[in-house]
C-alpha cells in the first residue's frame, strides 16, 4: 500500500513538475481566457445542459451484466479448485444474462440511431 | 540567444495551423495546403491547437469577423496571416520566424469584450433581425469585429446595477457571486440607454475601448448584462448547479431567465418523440475543419440530434465565381473532397494520402502528375475497398423519396454511394458528365441533415461537393436554401 | 512461493516507484514515436517529434474558457496521465510489480475504468459544444468496450487461477496464453485502444467535433492527456505481453530484452493497424460489442475454464 501511495505522490510531482516546466518555458502569464470554439461564431448559450442520451437502455443492460462481473473475479480463482460444478453454475448464469442480451437487441435498444 | 529560446524555437518549428477561407478559393487552399504539409506543419482541429491562423484568398465581412473570434480563442504564441496570392512559402516561413518574437505574444480581447463586439456586429449585419433595439444608433461599431489584436480595456463591464433582478429560482445554484453575474433581465428593456456618446470610439479597432457599459440594449436574448463576470476567472464555477432550471421556452432566442457570463442556459423544446428536452443552440461553421470553408449550419442540437437545421453561407454568395475549379482536373477536385471526408470519417491516415495525391496532380511537371495519378488510383481503390468504413457510413443521408437497397446493404443515394462515387471519379474512371448526386442545394442539405446525429450530419454534408452554385445550376426546390444567405 | 516479493522489496521503494514512472514515460514516447512514424510515414524523425510537441505544449499557452467548470475540469486533465502511471503498479518490471495483491487484474481494471470519469469531464468543464458531445461519445463507447475487456483480463487470470500478475506470468512458463485464448488477447488490444479513445477509436476526440474532448485544450493541459493517453496506451502493449505473450519468457536473449522486443511488437502492430482503420463510430460499435465481443468473449472464458479443469494449464 505504501508503494502505491508512493507512485500516486510520484505521479502527481511528475504532473506539478509538468505545470512547472509549462510556467518556466512559456512567455505567457496565466491562461488565455477565450469563448468556446463554435466554427468562429459567437456562441449563443452555454454549452452545459441536460444533454439527451438515447443510449440509456444501455446503460442499464451493462449495469446487470457490470454487476456479474464483480462475482467473476472471484470465481475465475476458484475454479480449479472447485471443479465442474463452478463453471457448470457460472455459465448457466451467464447465460441467463445472455438470454437478456439477446432480447435487448431484438428490442433495437442497442441501436439508437 | 540563449537557451530556452533556441529551445521555444525549436519546439515551435512545426506549428499547427487553421486555415480560414471560402469556396472559390480552392486553387489557393490547395496550393497553400501543399506548401504547409511540404514542411511537416500539421493542420489544427480547433484554435486550442493552433499556432497559425491562416486567411486564404479574398474573405467578406462576416468571415473575417468569424476569422477575429477564432484569434481571440488561439493561445499564445500565434501569428495570423492573410495569404491572397504567391508568394506562400516565404510568406510561412516569415509567420513561423514571427512565432518566435514579442509579437506572438501580445495579449488579445477577453472572453466579454469579444462576446459584446461579436453581438454588436451581428446586429448590424442583420438590421431588423431583434426588432427591440430600433432607434438604438451602433453605427459607430461597425469596424469592432474587423480586427482581433485591439487591446480593449473595459474598464466597466459590470452590470451590477441589474443585480437586483434576483434569480431567486435558481436556489439550487448556491452561486456565492450573484451579485454580479446572474442579472436575470427578463423582457428587460434597455432602450433608454443612449449609445450615441460610443457612436465613434470603435472607428479603429486597435483604440481602446473603455465605456463604461457594453448593454446591447434590450433585445431578446441578447442582453449583455452577465459580461462584468465574463472576464472574473469565478464566472462558471457552478454552472451545474444552473443545469436543471427550466427555461420554460421554446426556442431559447426568447428566453432569457438567467445569463452567466454573458450568455443564457440552453432552453428546452419537444424532441422527435415529442418529449420535453433541453435544447443547445448549435452553430457549425463557417470554420470547421473537413466543413465546406464558408457554410454555415444553424440549428439546435438535443443530445446529439441536430434539429432545425437551417444552412447559409456566410458574406455575399455573389463573390464567388460559378465554377472556382473550373479548368482543373476533376480529380483532384474529387480527391479535395475525398480529403474532407476522410477526416471528417476519422481516417486521417488516408485523407492525408489523398492531399497528397492532388496536391502532386495540380503540380507542376508531368512526373509529379503522374505520380499523383497513381497514388489517386490506390487511395481510391483503398476507400472504396474499405469494409469498416462503409460499416460506418452506409445508409447515411439517403437522397430521394423511394429507399433503393444495394446489394451490399446499403441504400442508392446514400454517403457511401456518394464516396464511392468520388473515389470512381477520383481515380479517373468515372464519367466526365456532371454527377447530379454529388451537387446538392442547401434546402436539400437541410433536410437530409434534421433528425441526424452531429456525427451523421459531418459525414452526410462532406459526402457532397457542397458550393455556392449559380441558380440554374441548383434544382429548384434548392435554389431558395441559397437565397436564404 | 519465494517469487511473490514485490518491486519494492527487491529493489527498494524509491528505486522501485522511479522505475515505475520512468517505465510509464518512456513506454508513452515509444507509443508515439510510432504513431508518428506511422502517420507521416517519415522514420527519420519519428523519435524527436513527440519530444518536440510536448515541447510546444510546454511553450504553448494555457486556456480557459467562458464560464468553465474549472475544478472538474481540471481534476479529469490530471487524472488521465496519473491514472496511466497508476495503473503501471501491477505492470512487470523485471518480472516484478510494485503492487502485488491477490487482485492485481482489478486494479488495472479500476485505473482504466476511472477514464470514465476523466475523459467525461475534460469534456463537460469546458462549457463547449464540442468537448460536451465528445464526452458523452466516451461514455457511449465505454457501455460497449468494458465488458469485453473485463472477460479479457479474467479470461487470462482463470487459466493461471489467480488474479496476481507474478502469477499469470509463472503460469505461462509452458504455454503463452495466447495461444488457447487468442480471443481474449485480440479483445483485449481492441479494447484497450478504445478506452484510450485512441485510433479506430478516437471518436470522442474525433475531427468532425473538431477534436472533441481535446478541442479545448491547450498547452500544458493538452500535453498531460496526450501524454496520459500514450502511457496507457503503452502500458497496455506491457500488460498484453504480460497476460498473453508470457512476459519476458524466450530463448537465447536475456528475459527484459525480450520483454521489451515483444512491447515493441505490440505497439508497432497496434500502430500499424489502428491507424489503417477508420473511426468505429461508438452508436454502432456498441451493437458490435454487445453482439460479437461479449458472446465471443464468454466462449473463449467456457474454453479455458474447460481447460483448466483438463489440467492444461498446470
Amino acid at each position: 500500500m505504501v508503494a502505491v501511495a508512493s507512485l500516486f505522490v510520484s505521479a502527481l510531482v511528475l504532473v506539478l513538475g509538468v505545470y512547472g516546466a509549462a510556467r518556466a518555458l512559456s512567455f505567457a502569464r496565466g491562461a488565455a481566457a477565450s469563448l468556446p470554439f463554435e466554427s468562429g461564431t459567437l456562441p449563443q448559450q452555454h454549452a452545459v445542459s441536460r444533454y439527451h442520451v438515447r443510449w440509456y437502455a444501455v446503460t442499464v443492460l451493462f449495469l446487470a451484466f457490470d454487476m456479474e462481473m464483480i462475482f467473476m473475479y472471484p470465481w475465475a480463482v476458484v475454479v480449479a479448485d472447485i471443479g465442474m460444478s463452478a463453471v457448470l453454475e457460472m455459465f448457466a448464469f451467464l447465460s441467463l444474462l445472455v438470454v437478456g442480451v439477446v432480447y435487448v437487441w431484438r428490442e433495437g435498444a442497442l441501436r439508437w440511431t | 540567444m540563449d537557451l530556452s529560446n533556441r529551445l521555444r524555437q525549436w519546439a515551435m518549428a512545426r506549428p499547427r495551423v487553421l486555415i480560414v477561407t471560402t469556396a472559390g478559393n480552392d486553387l489557393l487552399r490547395w496550393h497553400v495546403e501543399a506548401e504547409v504539409a511540404r514542411r511537416g506543419w500539421q493542420f489544427a482541429l480547433s484554435p486550442a491547437d493552433t499556432d497559425i491562423l491562416l486567411t486564404i484568398g479574398a474573405i467578406g465581412p462576416e468571415l473575417s469577423a468569424a476569422a477575429d473570434v477564432l484569434w481571440s480563442q488561439i493561445p499564445q504564441p500565434r501569428q495570423r496571416l492573410a495569404v491572397t496570392g504567391e508568394p506562400v512559402g516565404e510568406r510561412l516561413e516569415a509567420a513561423l520566424l514571427a512565432l518566435g518574437t514579442s509579437s506572438a505574444y501580445q495579449d488579445g480581447d477577453d472572453p466579454a469584450t469579444v462576446l459584446s463586439r461579436g453581438k454588436r456586429a451581428e446586429d448590424l449585419m442583420t438590421p431588423g433581425a431583434h426588432g427591440q433595439h430600433d432607434g438604438h444608433d451602433m453605427a459607430g461599431h461597425a469596424d469592432h469585429g474587423a480586427t482581433g489584436a485591439a487591446a480593449d480595456k473595459h474598464a466597466g463591464h459590470d452590470m451590477g446595477g441589474h443585480a437586483g433582478h434576483d434569480m431567486g429560482g435558481h436556489g439550487a445554484a448556491a452561486d456565492e457571486h450573484a451579485g454580479h453575474d446572474m442579472g436575470g433581465h427578463a423582457g428587460h428593456d434597455m432602450g433608454g440607454h443612449d449609445m450615441a456618446g460610443h457612436a465613434d470610439h470603435g472607428a479603429t479597432g486597435a483604440a481602446a475601448d473603455e465605456h463604461a457599459g457594453h448593454d446591447m440594449g434590450g433585445h431578446a436574448g441578447h442582453d449583455m448584462g452577465g459580461h462584468g463576470a465574463a472576464a472574473d476567472e469565478h464566472a462558471g464555477h457552478d454552472m451545474g448547479g444552473h443545469a436543471g432550471h427550466d427555461m420554460g421556452g421554446h426556442g431559447g432566442h426568447d428566453m432569457h431567465g438567467g445569463e452567466v457570463a454573458g450568455l443564457p442556459m440552453a432552453g428546452t423544446a419537444p424532441d422527435r418523440d415529442g418529449l420535453e428536452l433541453d435544447e443547445l443552440k448549435v452553430t457549425l461553421g463557417p470554420v470547421l475543419p473537413g466543413w465546406p470553408g464558408g457554410l454555415v449550419l444553424r440549428g439546435s442540437m438535443q443530445g446529439d440530434v441536430l434539429t432545425r437545421v437551417e444552412f447559409s453561407w456566410v458574406d455575399d454568395v455573389d463573390l464567388v465565381p460559378a465554377d472556382p475549379a473550373g479548368g482543373v482536373d476533376r480529380r483532384a477536385g474529387a480527391l479535395d473532397v475525398l480529403t474532407s471526408f476522410l477526416l471528417v470519417a476519422g481516417w486521417p491516415w488516408a485523407a492525408q494520402q489523398a492531399r497528397r495525391a492532388r496536391d502532386d496532380l495540380v503540380g507542376i511537371g508531368p512526373a509529379r502528375v503522374d505520380r499523383g495519378a497513381r497514388a489517386a488510383v490506390v487511395v481510391a481503390a483503398r476507400v472504396s475497398r474499405s469494409r469498416p468504413l462503409a460499416w460506418s457510413v452506409r445508409g447515411l443521408g439517403v437522397r430521394g423519396a423511394e429507399v433503393l437497397r444495394t446489394p451490399g446493404g446499403g441504400a442508392v443515394g446514400d454517403v457511401w454511394d456518394r464516396v464511392r462515387r468520388w473515389c470512381e471519379i477520383a481515380s479517373g474512371a468515372g464519367t466526365s458528365e456532371t454527377d447530379e448526386e454529388l451537387v446538392v442545394g442547401l434546402r436539400d442539405l437541410a433536410e437530409l441533415v434534421e433528425g441526424a446525429e452531429l456525427a451523421a450530419a459531418r459525414l452526410i454534408v462532406a459526402s457532397f461537393d457542397v458550393r455556392p452554385v449559380p441558380e440554374a445550376k441548383v434544382p429548384a426546390s434548392a435554389a431558395r436554401g441559397v437565397a436564404d444567405a | 512461493m519465494p517469487e511473490l516479493t514485490s518491486l519494492a522489496d527487491a529493489w527498494g521503494l524509491a528505486p522501485a516507484v522511479l522505475a515505475v514512472v520512468g517505465f510509464g514515460v518512456g513506454l508513452g514516447t515509444v507509443f508515439a514515436a510510432v504513431d508518428h512514424v506511422v502517420v507521416t510515414g517519415r522514420p527519420a524523425r519519428g523519435a524527436v517529434e513527440p519530444v518536440r510537441g510536448a515541447l510546444r505544449w510546454l511553450v504553448q499557452q494555457r486556456r480557459t474558457t467562458a464560464a468553465p467548470d474549472r475544478l472538474l475540469w481540471r481534476i479529469g486533465v490530471v487524472a488521465v496521465p496519473v491514472l496511466a502511471v497508476l495503473s503501471l503498479a501491477v505492470v512487470p518490471i523485471g518480472g516484478r510489480t510494485l503492487l502485488s495483491t491477490s487482485a492485481d487484474l482489478v486494479w488495472f481494471n479500476a485505473m482504466e475504468t476511472l477514464l470514465w470519469a476523466a475523459v467525461w469531464l475534460i469534456g463537460w468543464g469546458p462549457n463547449a459544444v464540442p468537448a460536451l458531445v465528445g464526452g458523452y461519445r466516451f461514455l457511449a463507447q465505454g457501455l460497449a468496450y468494458e465488458l469485453p475487456l473485463m472477460l479479457a483480463l479474467i479470461t487470462a487470470g482463470l487459466a493461471a487461477s489467480s488474479l496476481r500478475t507474478t502469477d499469470i506470468l509463472a503460469a505461462q512458463a509452458d504455454l503463452w496464453f495466447v495461444v488457447t485464448m487468442p480471443v481474449a488477447f485480440a479483445v483485449f488490444l481492441v479494447c484497450a485502444t478504445a478506452f484510450a479513445f485512441w485510433g479506430p477509436f478516437a471518436a470522442p476526440a474525433g475531427a468532425d467535433i473538431a477534436g472533441g474532448v481535446l478541442s479545448e485544450l491547450s498547452g500544458v493541459h493538452r500535453l498531460l492527456v496526450e501524454a496520459g493517453r500514450a502511457v496507457f496506451l503503452g502500458a497496455t502493449a506491457a500488460m498484453a505481453v504480460t497476460l498473453f505473450l508470457g512476459g519476458e519468457a524466450g530463448p537465447w536473449l536475456p528475459g527484459p530484452v525480450w520483454y521489451l522486443l515483444k512491447i515493441a511488437v505490440v505497439v508497432v502492430a497496434l500502430v500499424g493497424v489502428g491507424r489503417r482503420v477508420p473511426v468505429l463510430r461508438p452508436d454502432r460499435f456498441v451493437e458490435v460489442a454487445w453482439m460479437v465481443l461479449v458472446p465471443a468473449m464468454l466462449v473463449q472464458a467456457l474454453v479455458v475454464g474447460l481447460l483448466v479443469l483438463a489440467g492444461a494449464y498446470r
